[in-house]
């Protein structure tokens, strides 16, 4: 039984589709990266898993079939997303942005722990706590999409190109964030262009090409791959 | 005291427009629909057998307004403005004009063409300091206005649902990756502007002691003239803006009759609302308080 199953999974804007067909899964505790270029689908594939896009085809989350339900509802159903572009509320507050992560939770008490903890993960979000989201930098905007992300303890957090645009330390930075994320037990689909770095991280990895998958399988079977190498990692 | 009505009205425009990016039109008419069900429920209320003390009367007639005016805003989006929700621009703003148009005639169906008046529940006492004056039942109105608009801005800026109203406004897509349910923030938008329209309507009608089924559109438009004003999808702009437009209008209209010899009388009150709207429009289209925040994305 896997956390997250498609199966012939297709999404179309209009008359063009964007996502032909694919099938893909990943298992509780995993981390699965979703290489490609640009235009393969990627974002639009992720936007359609967590309701945001219609889809056809068959999804199914911790082993109930989802069908037209409204991204709230997946939400509800432990399914957390950064967007492409990090997507931060920028005329809230960080500390605002972090509550909006919790919007669904009644706990208040474990809430409270966990944005302390939000803000021991990142100091740099706690000294900007009161300050609007709109003007922090590209990283720490980066950190506050994650820390928010993680507000609504999800059991799958699905990562949008969370290396886009930013500073090579600041990539580093990132990234060990969440290894940390997926050593507790959060299950991970990340979203990579940058496939060395996607590669490194997940156990295994899906290639997609113009819609459709055009490669699967470990990730260091894959970077042995010789077209995976001469077309994603340039070597 | 006009000013405070500009306020409550101006609001309702801009929290839908914030949330939407739509003109809502049918706004004006919410408003008179809300001074029109006060004046049916005190005709109602007061033929009551066990009678009824004034203030009751007027409480219960208020209430009721204000519900009548949730749901009927509750329904103008669902039938109106929902189905057209991802259409281009221009479609759901005739669909607002055209509602309009509709309501005022519903409204003149029902309660007919002629002026109503407002039956007087409380005497007016008239004070006067430094030259101006002002009667008891101006001081009521700012005063109901100034806390209703305290109490929305407390929740819009400090509760869990106006803190989703407010991320809501900035992008909806990504307040529903946070759990929260668009379609219900976008109803309860309507719903509590047309709260704010209901008291509105009440305040003007009973300062005006008349009511007539056209009375919403000149309002409305005004009010709109102040969010504009204000900078429109601004809260505390609207306020500001519907203050600063009652101000314009009152003084405006005083001092016409002297400016112009005698020429023009204060019946030409209302051209100033729309000088002040070209202005705006002209000089600053963003508004007094319209600024964007610094984004850096």
């Amino acid at each position: 039984m896997s956390l997250l199953s498609l199966s012939d999974f297709r999404v179309s804007y209009g008359g063009i589709k964007a996502v032909k067909g694919v099938s893909l899964t990943v298992e509780y505790g995993e981390v699965i990266a979703l290489i490609g270029s640009n235009g393969a689908g990627k974002t639009t594939l992720l936007k359609a898993i967590c309701g945001l896009l219609k889809f056809e085809g068959n999804l199914k989350l911790d082993n109930n079939q989802i069908k037209n339900l409204r991204c709230d509802q997946l939400v509800k159903r432990g399914l957390s997303m950064v967007p492409e572009g990090r997507g931060i509320f920028g005329r809230l507050t960080v500390s605002e942005n972090i509550l909006m992560g919790a919007f669904l939770r009644k706990d208040k008490i474990t809430v409270r722990r966990d944005i302390s903890q939000v803000y021991e993960m990142f100091p740099r979000l706690a000294e900007r706590r009161g300050q609007v989201a709109g003007t922090l930098s590209g990283g720490e905007q980066q950190m506050l999409a994650i820390g928010r992300a993680l507000m609504g303890r999800p059991k799958l957090l699905l990562l949008d190109e969370p290396s886009m645009g930013l500073a090579p330390i600041m990539v580093e930075k990132i990234f060990e964030v969440i290894h940390q994320i997926s050593i507790s037990n959060v299950t991970i689909l990340l979203v990579e262009q940058n496939a060395k770095l996607a590669l490194e991280f997940a156990s295994r990895a899906y290639v997609m090409e113009s819609g459709s998958i055009s490669l699967q399988g470990r990730s260091s079977e894959l970077m042995k791959d010789s077209l995976v190498k001469q077309a994603y990692l340039g070597e | 005291m006009l000013g405070s009505v500009y306020a409550l009205v101006a609001l309702g425009y801009t929290m839908v427009y914030g949330i939407l990016g739509l003109i809502n039109f049918a706004h004006g008419e919410v408003v008179m629909i809300g001074a029109m069900v006060v004046l049916t429920m005190i005709g109602f209320l007061s033929g009551f057998p066990a009678p009824l003390s004034n203030g009751a009367i007027l409480l219960f007639a208020v209430i009721t307004a204000i519900l009548v005016c949730s749901m009927l805003a509750f329904l103008i989006e669902r039938v109106a403005y929902r189905p057209l929700r991802n259409a281009p621009r221009l479609a759901p703003l005739i669909t607002a004009i055209g509602m309009s148009i509709l309501l005022q005639n519903i409204a003149m169906i029902i309660w007919g063409r002629q002026y109503k008046t407002f039956p007087d529940l409380f005497s007016t006492v008239s004070y006067s300091f430094g030259g101006a004056n002002i009667t008891n039942v101006q001081v009521f109105i700012i005063i109901i206005s100034i806390l209703i608009m305290s109490a929305l801005l407390l929740t819009i800026n400090f509760t869990r649902i106006g803190r989703a109203m407010r991320a809501t406004a900035e992008s909806p897509q990504i307040a529903s990756l946070m759990g929260v349910n668009v379609n219900y923030i976008i109803s309860l938008t309507f719903v509590l502007g047309a709260a704010l329209a209901a008291v509105a309507g009440v305040l003007v009608f009973a300062n005006y002691s008349v009511a007539h089924y056209s009375m919403g559109f000149m309002l409305g438009l005004k009010a709109f003239t102040a969010a504009v004003l204000g900078g429109i999808g601004n809260m505390a702009g609207a306020m500001l803006g519907g203050i600063l437009l009652g101000l314009i209008e009152s003084i405006g209209a005083g001092y016409i009759s002297d400016f112009t010899g005698g020429f023009m009388g204060s019946h030409y009150q209302d051209v100033f609302a729309f000088l002040v709207l070209i202005g705006v429009l002209v000089l600053r289209p963003t508004g007094i308080m319209g600024e964007r925040v610094a984004d850096r994305t």
